[in-house]
């Protein structure tokens, strides 16, 4: 199995057909079959997709697992906390006596599904320890486990990803991700669940709330992507009683390869739809390959405008390892304060996956990835290439936490209470998102799937889970005495090819679309 | 000999031959819209299918904004302001079908159901989402709906 990295894909910009995505999907070791989902070989055991059998089965799991006696297992006991998080649509409510040889079957899987749980935590523990000899002969020993379950749903399909991660943790060297095929990844799975749908939604509506009354107004997208959030802020302040303001967007993001401008490109499709629901609008990219290479300067906050600063999944990647400082982000979080914005939204993956020690890291995420492979399977069952991309998009955050170290490990995931600290120390005061924002996260959840998932209000705070585990957050922050006019800086903008960093500007007005540069 | 026609079988042969041979009648295209304006959304939907002429007038936008204006609440901005903006991003009736109908789970619902300002906002971000979607194209990775694995 060679490293994942796409580099010898070429995906083209302009249209991603069946076999590039195929092209990714094999380059990170992955082949598609043709024929759907296959089901096991006893053609009577159907994998059914009604998640509401997964409470049902979690019950009899418990009381099966509490009966059953783990110690001949000889192995490390399993987490108490575990057998809570272990969902998997095998569908445990049919107990007519003809199925007894399909109960047995099951039992059998799941006691694999077990071992194979053992078996990850030591090979962890292990790697820990350095005993890398030990750990491949565990790797091998889950490959065999592995054949032996059902790896295309449950249980058995978060523990392949792992005991790969494992793997390649191991044997080859990681390669990060081209950022065009980042951004098919992140489109499939803003289509495959509702937790990116949520944060900009939400974001959204603490930015439209911040900026009433305002006339010119100014949104910094920490990470522009394929700009998705936007299309919906123009049009809420197309709406706005009293007519738009005057939006101006600066873009955030890598510098795209072969010459190709991404920026610009997402800036034009927003200028022309803002044009189209007559919204003066104008775009600024700054390609950056880390936030902590953009500078305020590059911005161009203006005097009299309200500024909001939008993060989606980007404070995490300026995190180091716990107990370094100063760490990145405290900088990007002192010049953000210095703008003085009249919003901040973040929004970050509600989970522990910074701390010390591997095999803390290596528990915390095979929790948080369950229940989120488990969502996944609980929201619409067709759609199964998105499906299979938005898996590859989360398989590549699990190869981050468990594979990478240092500079490269950037999935450092922390928990909102630690965020709210860390915020707060920078100086920013939080902000309630109010009841509008709940409602519409929750008739979002009615419009995309309707069992499992859960909307929660913390402090103020919104996170959106799955069966009472919160998986992602969002909150909003303010500068204390943000009236306060912000400093007029003047200094005119001169490239900087140290840092590959450009910016350019794209206006749209109601007669004719300028592009200046 | 003169027959008693009696004044029931008169009647009742009255009634008979009243009775319409052909159920639609052929009205012009004003009378159609104005009948299918006042229309709900089943009717409409049924209506679409009977002919191209009937279909063009039953997804006529105007028949579709005065449907989803019968059912929500106020925004609190001007209609012409509402109107500019839902047509430029896909039209109400792509609203109607895609984002405000599937929020009602029940069948019946749908004619009695006002929609809330929450709802509205929510579907009107769905529609732009799935407008500047369509406009990006396949630069987005966004596989043709028909394509299997």
């Amino acid at each position: 199995m060679g490293p994942y990295g796409s580099d010898s894909t070429t995906v083209s910009s302009t249209a991603c057909s069946g076999p590039e995505i195929d092209a990714i999907l094999t380059g990170t070791g992955y082949g598609l079959s043709t024929s759907g989902p296959c089901h096991v070989a006893n053609p009577d055991y159907s994998i059914p997709f009604n998640p509401s059998d997964v409470t049902t089965w979690v019950d009899s799991m418990l009381t099966d697992f509490n009966s059953t006696s783990t110690g001949n297992l000889h192995l490390q006991p399993i987490p108490a906390t575990w057998t809570d998080q272990i969902c998997s649509p095998l569908n445990p409510t049919d107990s007519s006596p003809s199925h007894a040889l399909i109960a047995q079957q099951r039992k059998e899987e799941e006691d694999s599904g077990i071992r194979l749980v053992h078996l990850l935590m030591t090979c962890a523990d292990a790697v820990q320890h350095g005993s890398t000899g030990l750990a491949a002969g565990m790797v091998d020993e889950m490959r065999v486990l592995l054949s032996r379950v059902n790896t295309l749903s449950g249980i058995g399909k978060v523990a392949g990803y792992f005991a790969d991660a494992l793997f390649r943790r191991l044997y080859t060297t990681e390669t990060p991700l081209s950022v065009t095929d980042h951004e098919v990844l992140y489109h499939h799975f803003y289509e495959a669940c509702p937790y990116l749908k949520f944060a900009h939604f939400t974001a959204n509506q603490a930015i439209l709330e911040a900026f009433e009354g305002y006339d010119r107004v100014h949104v910094i997208d920490f990470s522009l992507m394929q700009g998705l959030q936007w299309p919906a802020l123009i049009q809420a302040l197309a709406l706005r009683p009293g007519g738009p303001p005057f939006l101006r967007i600066t873009g955030i993001g890598p510098p795209s390869p072969d010459g190709r401008d991404a920026l610009r490109e997402v800036g034009f499709k927003l200028a022309e739809l803002a044009r189209s629901v007559r919204v003066r609008f104008a775009f600024r990219g700054v390609a950056a390959n880390r936030l902590d290479d953009v500078k305020p300067w590059m911005l161009q906050a203006t005097h009299g405008e309200a500024i909001a600063v939008n993060s989606v999944l980007q404070l995490h990647r300026l995190l180091t390892d716990p107990g370094t400082t100063p760490a990145p982000v405290d900088s990007v979080l002192e010049w953000i304060v210095g703008i003085r914005p009249k919003v901040v939204t973040v929004v970050e993956q509600e989970a522990d996956h910074n701390k010390p020690t591997f095999i803390d890291r290596f528990t915390e995420a095979l929790f948080y990835y369950s229940t989120m492979f488990d969502s996944l399977e609980g929201s619409r069952p067709h759609h199964q290439r998105q499906m299979a991309l938005a898996e590859v998009y989360l398989q590549k955050e699990i190869c981050n936490i468990v594979c990478c170290e240092g500079e490269n490990r950037v999935e450092r995931h922390e928990p909102l209470t630690q965020w709210r600290t860390r915020l707060t120390n920078a100086g920013l005061n939080p902000v309630h998102l109010g009841s509008g924002a709940f409602r519409q996260a929750s008739m979002l959840l009615t419009l995309f799937s309707d069992e499992g998932y859960c909307v929660e209000e913390v402090d103020g705070c919104l996170t959106l889970g799955w069966h009472n585990r919160a998986l992602i957050s969002a909150s909003a922050w303010r500068v204390p005495d943000a009236d306060v006019s912000p400093d007029d800086d003047s200094s005119v903008i001169a490239s900087n090819s140290n840092n590959c960093i450009n910016s350019n500007n794209i206006s749209g007005s109601d007669d004719n679309n300028r592009i200046s540069m | 000999m003169k027959r008693a026609v009696s004044p029931d079988s008169a009647s009742s042969k009255k009634i008979k031959t009243e009775e319409p041979a052909s159920p639609v009648p052929d009205l012009t295209e004003d009378l159609l819209y104005e009948v299918l304006r006042r229309a709900d959304e089943r009717t409409l939907g049924s209506a679409a299918c009977v002919s191209s002429r009937w279909r063009r007038l039953a997804q006529d936008e105007r028949i579709w904004e005065s449907v989803c204006l019968r059912h929500w609440a106020a925004l609190g901005c001007a209609p012409g302001q509402l109107r500019s903006v839902v047509l430029a991003l896909g039209g109400f009736r792509k609203l109607y079908i895609s984002y405000l109908a599937p929020t009602v789970p029940s069948r019946s619902g749908a004619s009695r159901r006002r929609w809330s300002r929450d709802e509205l906002q929510m579907s009107l971000s769905m529609l732009s989402v799935g407008f500047f979607s369509g406009m990006m194209g396949g630069s987005m990775g966004k596989l043709p709906p028909g394509r299997r694995i």
